[in-house]
Order: structure tokens, then C-alpha cells, then sequence
């Protein structure tokens, strides 16, 4: 119990001298006057404590910010590596040139999803197998592509595939997505045709069946390779058994010649099949002698075949072949498909794929699933390695600069620390003087200094670490401004890790320094000490 | 002047040297010398004549050249070895519970009261609670200081009442033995007597306590110490009490300026 009672006292001294050494505040008089003079010597003579207060303050918030500035940064380099889907996306090819394997199948499929690391963790977050489809397209206004690029290549995909949920959509034309008879594209196919950035359209022109078609645009996404689409399966079973019939846009007739005799006839017989309000005809001129009439077929009924098979029959039948002929039809004939070959074209729609996108869960990973694949046959695009390689080594640089910038600034704090700490025990030799005088020991001496050098830090460090928070906001906001950065994620980061390891090591070096001064102050005799010179 | 404890040796000191690494010679070097209790003895001679040097190798602040025979014993009954055997925790403890201080320049500290600087001694001596206030309280009125200063910074205090506090605080533990360094050194003549007043008003009310005062002003000497030692070069040039070999103040002078 003596032990307790005489324990408690030596550290109430403690705590007593130390509180009075940083703080040595007193008040004397009972008056305003007296007791505002009071107030402002104590905030004078309290003006070394704060200096150490500011000193470790700001070294906190010096190390801070820019620890949350570097660390941020990597973290947006890191994300912004692993958020391109290219890096993380390996396509591996079989039934060509180097590769053991022609063709993949669904248990294909089920074995790259299955592929894990050392520990038994999956490394694969999705697989998509893919058949390549070819599909000429129409320039904007104009005619094919030219001959050396006239397919473009893409892949079919079921409606229920990961890869959708890969894609980053830059428009959704379709947002219904009832009718899947469609093509998403990239970008860059419609640059490829001609579109500019800002227009997005509804419908892209490809050939089928040997004539210009309307095909509905499902949505334009970011993230495909330069002139990649995508086909729902089932629109390409329909498209490759020629059993789609493409929604008809505009149809323009002529019909004619006619005369002022058959003209009333004519328009007569055209009301008859016709019946709709909303069809105009129209009189026109060409070669400056003949009559033509014009109309202007649209909407959903109104089916190309349709047209061609009962519109027209009906015309013939009532005006007669000798007097009428299409003039001008933007479809050209169409012919039919063959029940062979809508079978060919579902199965090849099916089954089977000869390429694979392996979407791989950590960058890290990307290179020790490439091998596995090749080691099952297949071949993959050495650009990729050659991509990751180089993010790699981006990756080592920026750490390795991270752990220099912030190393070196660390350790200048550390030591203007370890230097303002020392000096504020030199300018207290002559009072460890006296308590040496006064019989206190060594330890009772690096003790305190100990606890003094505590406090300042229990202050300091959520002062600096507020402030940190601010000033490594405004540091943010002054370099997206400065350098005009699109910058999704936040460039400073304050993680608990970063303020404990800055907090540990600040106190780390301030106690140090408070051990190191206060052991060598404390070695002097009590005479050296109290003559000390400042 | 003198008591019947005089006979009683409170220090004995044989074949002391001191050495300074920056100096070319011992600053200190003493044959013999015994210093009684219940006296009040003045060491004095000129500048860096050696006495505050030894006044800090009595005092423990500073430690003597190792040589063979070298010794300082305190009271002998009490330690039955010389200084440079006692453990650091021993000669803690004697300059805690056996020894006062008082230093040239007052040496407070700087970031306690007046109050808080009286109370540090009591504190170490593990002398606290009620009781410890009281004996503070008590010594500062007796001593006159105004009740408006006893919270105040020694900063904010004038020399004579820094002093007259360093005097209150080196006696507030009751020790066995003051030494007092220049005790009026920086005072001007009234104040300083005020502070020599107090001393011996502290020693008259018990006069087994020992007093061992270094000073330059030797009316202040004669009118407080029974016995005075003159040092010169660091040895001792004179040893004599006062009513034996020094007959008046003029005695005093005529021995120093002898030097």
C-alpha cells in the first residue's frame, strides 16, 4: 500500500512539473486589469510550448498531406491500370496459328472459370467465349467500306452473358432492350463509319442479302477494341439463317409513266389497295414530258415483303404490268433462305466457340492465367503481356518514387523533430539542475521530459491531423486545377494506417529525442547543470 | 557564538583535489579540513579561489578528483563511508533530507510559483498534503512575503524576493546542513542583509544546523559566521572563529588583504 500511495505521489510530482513546464500559467490579482496583464504573461511565457506545439504540428501535417497526396496518387494510377478492362482481359484464340486447340467448348468454358492460385482462390471473375461473325457495314452516306476492310469483326454473345455486364455503356439506345435484334458497338467502329463524336445513332446499314439494311444500334459502349461489336446469339441465329426481316425505314415509289388520261385511274386504284390516310401521292415531272407518281411507304406494317408481295400484286392486278413498273426502289430483290441453311446458321450460332475473353480478378494475376491458358491449347495476344509488363513496371516506379519522396520528407521531419526536441531540454538543463540538487534522479529527469514530450505530442497530433485533412484537400483542388486533371478518384487519401504510422513515428522520434537530450542532461552533475549557459 | 556542537565533526574532508579538464591545475586542493555542526562557517577569498567548488563537493553536486586517501565523510555516524562510496540513491538522499541550497542567482525554477518552488523540497521529501502547506504558508509569512506574490512566476519577481524564496525554499525541509553559494550576491546591501537576517534567525532557532556560507561581503560574513576559512589558489590560507583568531570586522579585512 506504501509502495501504491508513495507511487502515485512521485508521478502526481511528475505530472505537476510537467504541466507547469509547458504550461506556467498563474494569475495573480482580482482585478480585470491585473488579471489581463496575467493573462498575456501567460500566454507569453507559454509561447515555447506552442512553438514545440507548431513545430511538431506542422511536421505532422507536412508528412501527412503528403503521404495522403503520394498514396492517393498511386492508388489512382493502381485503379486506374486495373479499371481498364483491357489489362484485366485476356482473349485467348484457338483453331489458328499456334494453337493446340480448334475449337472450345462449354466444359472448356467451366475449366478456365475454375482456374485459382496457389491458395486455392479463384483468380478468374468471368469468362465469355466468343464467335467471330463478320458483317459489312455502309459508311455514313455512303457506300461500303472499302474492299480492304469491308467486314468488320464481331462476337456473339448470349443476352445473359457477363461480358454485358463488363461493358461501359456510353449510350443506351435501347433501354427497353425488348427486341435483342441489334448490334452494341464501340466508338471506334463509328468513327471507323464516318459518325462523328456527339452523334449517336439508333440504327447502323449493313448488307443482308446483298442490300443496304437497317439494323437497330442496341447501345455504344467505351470499352470494345477498335471496330469490335457484339450480336445477341439469338439475333445472329436469325441473321445467319436469313430469317431476320430488318424494320423497314422509308420506302420511296415511283410509279409511272402515267399520263393525264390514267392518271385519275391510276390514283384511284392506288386508294383502293392502299386505304390509309396518311399515305400522300404525289405528281411529279421527270425529263420534262413523263408523269410519275410518288409515295412514301413507313411504319411497322408496312414490311418490305409485304410491299413486294401484296402491295405490288395488288397494284398489278388492277392497273395492269403493260402501264406500271417501279421506277426506283431502294431495296433491290430479295431472295430466300433455305431451310439447310437456317440449320447451319444455328448451329454455327450455338454450340461452340473458337476464342475466349478471361476476365481476371487482380492484375497480378493476368500473366499466370495467360500461361495457364496456353498451356491448355490456346494462343493469346503477346501484347497484352507486353501491356502488363509495362504496367508492372509503372507500378514498381511509382512505389518505389512514393518510398523516396515520402521517405526523405519523413525522415527530414523526423529529424527537425528529433532537433526541436533536443533544443527544448537544452533550455531546461539549469532546472534539471536544480532538481538533481534536489535530489531527483536520472530517471525522474527523463521521465518527465518523457510526459512533457507527450502531451505536446497529444495536442499536436489531432491538431495536425485536422489540419492535414485541409490543407491536403486545398493541395488536391490546386493540382486538378493546375494541371486541368480528370480525376474520378480522390487524389488524397488519409488512411487510419497513414495517421497511426505517422503518428507512432512522430511520437517514436519526439520520445526518442526526449530520452537521448534528457539522458545526457541528466549525466551532468548538479553544478555543471545549474551553470549551464543557454 | 560557538555551542556545544561544535565538538561533533559534520564534515571531514582529507587530501581533496578538484580538477576542472579545462584548467591546468586543480582549482581545489585541501589537506585537511573538518567542518563542524551547529556552526555557521563562511568560506571567503577572492574569485575562483576554489570556495564555491568546494562548497559543491560537500554538497554532492560535484564529484572529487579519485586519488588514493582522497575522502569526504558527512557526519560520520550517519554515513559510515566516504563520498565516493555512497551509491547515487544515498547521496540523493542526502541532499534531499539533509541538505538546503541556496544559489547565487536564486536558481528557481522558473516555470513554479513562489509557492510551488517552496513546495518542491517538501514534495521530494515526500512531506505532503495539509501538513506540507502549512509549513510553506507558514514560512512565507513569517518571512513577510506579501500574499499577492505567492502564485507569482519568479519572472515576475524582483531579485530580493526571488532570493528571500530560494532562502524559504532551501529551509523548508528543515535540512541538516545549508549551503548557501552567494547568498546576497546580486542584492543590493539592505536586501542582502534581509536575506542574511533570515539565516540567522533560522539557525538561532535550532543551532544544531550547520551553515556553510560562500560570500564575497565579509560584514555580512562577520555578522553571521562563527568561524571563516580563507582560500587562495584553491588552499586554504587562513582557518580561524571568531572571538579566537579574528578579534573584530577590521581583524577579517587585515586577513584578506594579507593575500
Amino acid at each position: 500500500m506504501k509502495i501504491i500511495i508513495t507511487s502515485m505521489k512521485y508521478f502526481e510530482f511528475i505530472f505537476h512539473y510537467a504541466l507547469r513546464e509547458l504550461f506556467p500559467i498563474s494569475f495573480n490579482g482580482n482585478k480585470i486589469k491585473s488579471l489581463t496583464a496575467s493573462v498575456l504573461h501567460n500566454l507569453r511565457t507559454c509561447i515555447p510550448t506552442f512553438i514545440n506545439i507548431l513545430v511538431i504540428t506542422l511536421m505532422i501535417i507536412t508528412v501527412l498531406s503528403m503521404w495522403g497526396i503520394m498514396t492517393g496518387t498511386e492508388l489512382i494510377l493502381n485503379k486506374s491500370l486495373e479499371k481498364d478492362s483491357r489489362l484485366l482481359s485476356i482473349d485467348a484464340f484457338c483453331g489458328g496459328t499456334g494453337t493446340e486447340k480448334s475449337i472450345l467448348r462449354a466444359k472448356d468454358i467451366k475449366i478456365i472459370e475454375n482456374i485459382t492460385d496457389r491458395n486455392n482462390i479463384s483468380m478468374i471473375e468471368g469468362v465469355c467465349g466468343w464467335n467471330d461473325v463478320s458483317v459489312r457495314f455502309f459508311k455514313l452516306e455512303k457506300n461500303h467500306l472499302k474492299l480492304d476492310d469491308i467486314y468488320r469483326d464481331g462476337r456473339t454473345v448470349n443476352i445473359n452473358d457477363k461480358i454485358l455486364l463488363q461493358l461501359k455503356y456510353d449510350v443506351m439506345v435501347d433501354k427497353k432492350r425488348k427486341n435483342n435484334n441489334g448490334i452494341i458497338i464501340g466508338r471506334s467502329l463509328l468513327h471507323t463509319l464516318g459518325y462523328p463524336d456527339d452523334e449517336k445513332p439508333k440504327v447502323l446499314f449493313i448488307q443482308y442479302k446483298g442490300k443496304k439494311s437497317p439494323l437497330p444500334v442496341l447501345g455504344i459502349v467505351k470499352n470494345l477494341w477498335n471496330g469490335d461489336f457484339l450480336m445477341p446469339e439469338k439475333f445472329w441465329r436469325e441473321y445467319q439463317s436469313l430469317s431476320w426481316i430488318p424494320e423497314p425505314s422509308h420506302l420511296d415509289f415511283y410509279l409511272g409513266p402515267v399520263n393525264s388520261k390514267n392518271i385519275l385511274s391510276i390514283k384511284k386504284s392506288l386508294d383502293k389497295v392502299c386505304d390509309l390516310d396518311s399515305m400522300k401521292i404525289n405528281v411529279c415531272e421527270r425529263a420534262g414530258e413523263t408523269f410519275w407518281l410518288h409515295f412514301l411507304l413507313s411504319g411497322k406494317g408496312w414490311t418490305e415483303k409485304y410491299i413486294r408481295n401484296e402491295f405490288a400484286k395488288g397494284l398489278y392486278v388492277n392497273i395492269g404490268k403493260e402501264y406500271l413498273k417501279f421506277l426506283k426502289n431502294s431495296r433491290i430483290e430479295m431472295g430466300n433462305a433455305s431451310l439447310q441453311e437456317e440449320r447451319i446458321g444455328f448451329k454455327r450460332g450455338l454450340d461452340d466457340y473458337n476464342s475466349v475473353t478471361v476476365f481476371v480478378k487482380n492484375i497480378d494475376n493476368v500473366l499466370k492465367v495467360m500461361k495457364k491458358l496456353k498451356n491448355m491449347g490456346m494462343n493469346c495476344d503477346n501484347r497484352l503481356a507486353e501491356d502488363i509488363i509495362w504496367a508492372n513496371q509503372l507500378k514498381q516506379f511509382s512505389s518505389r518514387l512514393f518510398f523516396v519522396v515520402v521517405g526523405t520528407v519523413s525522415l527530414l521531419v523526423l529529424i527537425n523533430i528529433y532537433l526541436s526536441f533536443t533544443q527544448k531540454i537544452h533550455s531546461s538543463i539549469p532546472e534539471i539542475g536544480i532538481l538533481k540538487a534536489f535530489g531527483h534522479g536520472g530517471l525522474t529527469i527523463i521521465i518527465i521530459q518523457v510526459v512533457e514530450t507527450f502531451i505536446i505530442w497529444l495536442i499536436a497530433m489531432p491538431l495536425g491531423t485536422f489540419a492535414a485533412f485541409y490543407a491536403g484537400k486545398q493541395t488536391e483542388t490546386f493540382i486538378i486545377n493546375t494541371f486541368h486533371l480528370d480525376v474520378q478518384l480522390r487524389m488524397f487519401v488519409l488512411t487510419p494506417e497513414i495517421i497511426l504510422i505517422t503518428g507512432i513515428a512522430s511520437l517514436a522520434a519526439a520520445g526518442f529525442a526526449a530520452v537521448v537530450a534528457a539522458f545526457f542532461a541528466a549525466l551532468k552533475n548538479p553544478s555543471e547543470a545549474l551553470s549551464y549557459k543557454k | 557564538m560557538e555551542n556545544e556542537n561544535t565538538n561533533k565533526i559534520c564534515f571531514s574532508i582529507n587530501n581533496i583535489s578538484k580538477t576542472f579538464h579545462y584548467e591546468n591545475g586543480p582549482v581545489l586542493d585541501i589537506d585537511k579540513l573538518d567542518i563542524y555542526a551547529g556552526e555557521i562557517t563562511a568560506v571567503l577569498g577572492y574569485s575562483a579561489a576554489g570556495k564555491s567548488t568546494l562548497m559543491n563537493l560537500l554538497a554532492l553536486l560535484l564529484g572529487h578528483d579519485a586519488k588514493p586517501g582522497a575522502e569526504i565523510h558527512y557526519c560520520p555516524s550517519h554515513y559510515q563511508q566516504p563520498y565516493s562510496k555512497l551509491s547515487s540513491h544515498q547521496k540523493r538522499k542526502l541532499r534531499c533530507e539533509h541538505f538546503g541550497f541556496i544559489f547565487q542567482n536564486h536558481h528557481l525554477v522558473k516555470h513554479f510559483s513562489a509557492y510551488n518552488n517552496i513546495m518542491m523540497p517538501l514534495r521530494q521529501k515526500q512531506t505532503v498534503g495539509k501538513h506540507a502547506k502549512e509549513i510553506v504558508a507558514e514560512l512565507l509569512y513569517s518571512a513577510g512575503i506579501n500574499r499577492k506574490i505567492w502564485n507569482s512566476l519568479p519572472a515576475t519577481l524582483s531579485g530580493g524576493e526571488s532570493q528571500r524564496i530560494s532562502v524559504l525554499r532551501a529551509i523548508a525541509h528543515n535540512p541538516k546542513v545549508l549551503f548557501a553559494d552567494e547568498p546576497t550576491g546580486s542584492l543590493d546591501p539592505v536586501t542582502g542583509d534581509i536575506v542574511i537576517k533570515m539565516l540567522r534567525e533560522w539557525y538561532e532557532k535550532d543551532k544544531t544546523r550547520t551553515i556553510i556560507v560562500v560570500t564575497h561581503n565579509f560584514n555580512q560574513a562577520y555578522e553571521l559566521a562563527s568561524r571563516f576559512i580563507i582560500f587562495q589558489n584553491g588552499k586554504i590560507v587562513f582557518d580561524g572563529r571568531k572571538g579566537r583568531e579574528i578579534s573584530g570586522i577590521n581583524d577579517l579585512f587585515d586577513k584578506i588583504q594579507e593575500l
